[in-house]
């Protein structure tokens, strides 16, 4: 079953002379419950594609299909509630609240859907993802590693439909980058989450059950198995 | 027991409210001169019980629509239907909670989806287990036909025994791989993960393939240092890593090299197998791990195509991973990465 559907997407920016074509007639799928990564060159459309299925952009033309909801018909404030819900952001700059312990930056989504804490689950994401211990620090006493875990956890507390993630080991060295890029596969698995990761690391990407690489804003070649390098 | 003793706290509040004013209007109907006065103190009562009582028919409509709007999504799921009146992504509590059941409508079908590829899963396995026995079987078949029928000189004899011989160990070993095989895929065994000396388990991995290294006068390098612990199952990772190794002496010519690089990481301890074997071509990377899978190059050389994918099996199942580095004709490096 797939949990996106994309077909024909275009997303311009700028008009006139100033348009720019990120996405330019995009169709791809990706199955649910699937570890996906997505390769492509700098300027291929990689971000820009991650963002519109996230509903942070809205597409030009072409239809969006996630978890079943055409995102072209969703209001603004259904898009929040989408967002909110059903996907899990990870950024390569983690952007965790300096200001919150790393916990209450895990609970942060909830707390914005004034949902209630399921403990047990906390615990146990928390314990996948070694933070165990370090819940009441504060996120500048971890290192790069360890706040992009709490990133992790934080996009996986609402358990969402999919987990979206922009080069989360693009701040990190090339070690930690593997570790975490490790651990977030694992997680994914445990609780049997869809994981789309946009990386330009071909080590890290033969982590992942399928690769899809981007050029141009096309798809270029769409893989869905073991994934192969060099694709 | 939430909701009766919410609506026992209204009615009870309801009733001190107009105890409350009947009383304040018994006490000061003399006292107060102007009788409209008199009269607001009653009616003041009245007018909250009123109010109450439109607030509460308000609530109790309120939570009766989202009861039937619940209901309705779960026949709807038992139906295998959407449910009719899902308003996707509403900021409201009932489609928070009509999300949150769809999700659990999918973990159960996501459940019975896996269920059905398990099932198939072995029915593969035993296809593949029927066909990779087949060969063997027919030529010690063919073999016992010709003793039987023909008289033989003891020489000869003796060469078609031999034959057999190598067709029963060959047939034993596939036995055995895939007897692990498939206690790994249906998950009959159970991992006795301890922390424990990796060092160790490289040695016993290493011991396996030592005289056949030997044999092609491979130089063997382990790079492990002795104190470097890892949570695992010693046996299977062991049986893992000599598949790996295995295959890297099987693949690389004589007076080649092969090598075990121990790197502990935060949360992954790297054995890197390193050899300066044939390669793999980037196109049969993800080929490498699937079951009897061989190369066209290697067709002719012993092996059935199980070990990378035992090995892999393994690994994954210590919630671990395997990737690869490869140039086609100077080598390969397997990466093993434990969790620690």
């Amino acid at each position: 079953m797939d949990i996106v559907r994309i077909r024909n997407l275009k997303k311009y920016f700028g008009s006139g002379e100033h348009r720019v074509k990120a996405l330019d007639g995009l169709s791809l799928s990706i199955e649910k419950g699937r570890f996906t990564v997505i390769v492509g060159a700098s300027g291929s459309g990689k971000t820009t594609l991650l963002n519109t299925i996230g509903g942070l952009y809205r597409p030009t033309a072409g239809e969006i299909l996630v978890d079943g909801v055409n995102l072209a018909e969703l209001s603004e404030d259904q898009l929040t509630v989408f967002r909110r819900r059903r996907v899990g952001f990870v950024f390569q700059d983690y952007r965790l609240i300096p200001e919150l312990t790393v916990r209450e930056n895990i609970l942060f989504p909830l707390a914005l859907d004034d949902a209630r804490v399921d403990e047990v689950f906390f615990g146990k994401l928390a314990g996948c993802l070694g933070l165990g211990g370090k819940l009441d620090a504060f996120p500048y006493r971890l290192s790069g590693g360890e706040q992009q875990c709490a990133a992790i956890a934080r996009a996986l507390i609402t358990r969402p439909a999919i987990v979206l993630a922009d080069e989360p080991t693009g701040s990190l060295d090339v070690k930690t980058g593997q570790n975490v890029m490790g651990l977030l596969k694992m997680t994914v698995e445990v609780f049997h989450q869809t994981l789309l990761v946009i990386t330009h690391d071909l080590e890290l990407a033969q982590m992942a059950e399928s690769v899809v690489r981007l050029r141009d804003g096309k798809t270029e070649v769409q893989k869905c198995d073991l994934c192969v390098p060099g694709v | 027991m939430r909701k009766y003793g919410g609506k026992w706290e209204w009615t009870a509040i309801l009733l001190c409210l107009t105890a409350f004013c009947l009383i304040l209007a018994g006490m000061l109907w003399d006292c107060l001169p102007v009788p409209v006065i008199r009269m607001m103190i009653p009616g003041s009562g009245i007018f909250i019980l009123l109010l109450t009582a439109l607030w509460r028919e308000r609530q109790v409509r309120k939570e009766t629509d989202f009861a039937n709007r619940i209901c309705d999504t779960v026949d709807a799921l038992m139906d295998g239907r959407v449910p009719p009146a899902y308003h996707f992504y509403e900021d409201t509590r009932a489609s928070r909670v009509q999300g949150k059941l769809l999700q659990y409508y999918d973990c159960m079908r996501e459940g019975q989806k896996q269920s059905e590829e398990d099932r198939q899963n072995i029915q593969e396995l035993v296809s593949d287990i029927s066909h990779q026995v087949k060969t063997p079987v027919a030529n010690i078949r063919m073999f016992t036909d010709i003793l039987q029928e023909h008289s033989l000189s003891h020489e000869k004899q003796t060469e078609f025994l031999e034959a057999m011989n190598a067709q029963i160990d060959k047939l034993d070993f596939l036995m055995q791989a895939l007897i692990k095989m498939s206690r790994l895929e249906t998950g009959t065994f159970a991992l006795h993960m301890e922390e424990c000396s990796l060092y160790d388990t490289i040695g016993q991995a290493v011991n396996a393939v030592w005289a056949k290294a030997e044999e092609k006068r491979i130089r063997m390098e382990v790079e492990c240092d002795s104190r470097v612990t890892v949570k695992h199952d010693r046996k299977w990772t062991a049986e893992a890593l000599g598949n790996i190794l295995d295959n890297a002496v099987k693949y690389t010519p004589e007076n080649g090299a092969v090598g075990v690089r121990v790197r502990p990481w935060h949360f992954y301890t790297r054995i890197d197998i390193s050899d300066t074997g044939i390669g793999i071509a980037a196109e049969h990377y993800h080929d490498v791990f699937k079951r009897f899978y061989r190369a066209r190059e290697v067709a002719s050389m012993e092996g059935v195509g199980l070990g990378l994918s035992l090995a892999r099996s393994i690994i994954t199942r210590q919630k671990g991973y395997i990737s690869m580095k490869s140039e086609v004709g100077k080598g390969t490096v397997f990466s093993v990465f434990l969790l620690n």
